[in-house]
């Protein structure tokens, strides 16, 4: 390069690869899908073997999974929890709940957000209610995939 | 003794307040309908009396009938082992409108709570109850919420803190349900 600069391809490509190899995850922990994420944590399914570890401090995680409805008074702290976690950061709508709102929002509940994209920008649905473990390592992986720029279940026409 | 032998003795210690004694559910039960203004009297004095004391308030819940918001005292005396349910029907001046009653925490004071609770849901502002700013502020609602949501008047929100609630639009066709968004 004429002007001294230098290209990172390599070097991002590493980097991408850490980063979606090491998905430190908090999580809201509201719902039946919280239930689920520990389904995934046991030794059955084993989520740790992706790289996945629960942190309970959202300034050490990249992914935040937003489990359970979200009501109106809780929009302010999940914002609060999305903007603590340093960049770059990733966040998975898990289940009804909190990607549409789910049987509450927005026809039978007045205090339910639909949908948790209205609050934080997401990365990644699950969908199912709640959704199993399966599904939840499928979304991962589906992450991890997209965080390193590969398609995997999804082929461009 | 029996719940019903209470009547005579409040209509001693309140004059005027019973209004009305029908049964309560199927277990033989009673139901006393009493006047608003004298609900503080009349706990005090059931809470007072050797053969009930009625001390345990076991909770407080409202409805809406017609234009009358019904609140039920659901009462029990830990010693005697007797169930009592107050009743109280309050009219406000409208139907989205907060209307006023009396608090009976200093008889009770496990009402607090309930009391706070129906304040936000119902808008009924209740007098006498301790917690600072219960008669105007928010307690299970965020700050901010406009109307009382389990009003049959209320409408829901188009949206808050600049969330929408509503599904994002664009379909036309009816989903599995038959309802189109």
């Amino acid at each position: 390069m004429k002007s001294g600069g230098f290209h990172l391809s390599t070097i991002d490509k590493v980097l991408s690869w850490a980063r979606s190899s090491s998905l430190w995850y908090v999580t809201t922990g509201g719902g039946c899908c919280a239930d689920e994420i520990l389904a995934a944590m046991g030794p059955r399914y084993d989520l740790e073997r992706f790289g996945c570890v629960q942190q309970i401090d959202p300034r050490q995680a990249d992914l935040l999974i937003v489990t359970g409805l979200i009501s109106y008074k809780a929009a302010t702290h999940l914002r609060a929890l999305y903007d603590q976690m340093p960049a770059p950061k990733y966040v998975m709508c898990l289940g009804s709940c909190a990607t549409g709102g789910g049987p509450f929002a927005p026809e039978f509940s007045y205090g339910v957000v639909p949908g948790a994209d209205r609050i934080v920008p997401v990365d990644i649905y699950v969908p199912g209610c709640p959704a199993r473990p399966e599904a939840i390592m499928n979304g991962l992986i589906t992450l991890q995939e997209k965080i390193r720029g590969h398609q995997r279940s999804h082929p461009q026409a | 003794m029996d719940t019903s032998d209470l009547i005579p003795r409040l209509e001693e210690a309140v004059p005027g307040a019973v209004l009305e004694v029908r049964p309560f559910g199927r277990g033989g039960e009673i139901s006393v309908w009493v006047e608003a203004k004298s609900i503080q009297k009349v706990a005090q004095a059931i809470r007072k009396d050797v053969d009930f004391s009625f001390d345990w308030l076991e909770n407080l819940s409202v409805m809406e009938v017609d234009k009358a918001l019904v609140l039920t005292y659901f009462l029990r005396s830990q010693e005697k082992g007797h169930t009592l349910y107050l009743r109280v029907s309050i009219v406000p001046d409208s139907p989205e409108a907060p209307v006023e009653m009396l608090s009976v925490v200093k008889t009770w004071p496990m009402a607090k709570l309930p009391e706070l609770e129906a304040s936000d849901l119902f808008g009924i502002r209740f007098v006498g109850n301790p917690v600072p700013g219960s008669s105007s502020g928010r307690f299970i609602l965020p700050r901010g919420w406009v109307g009382y949501p389990l009003r049959k008047s209320y409408v829901f929100p188009t949206e808050f803190l600049n969330i929408p609630h509503t599904r994002p639009t664009g379909h036309t066709e009816p989903d599995d349900y038959g309802v189109v968004t």
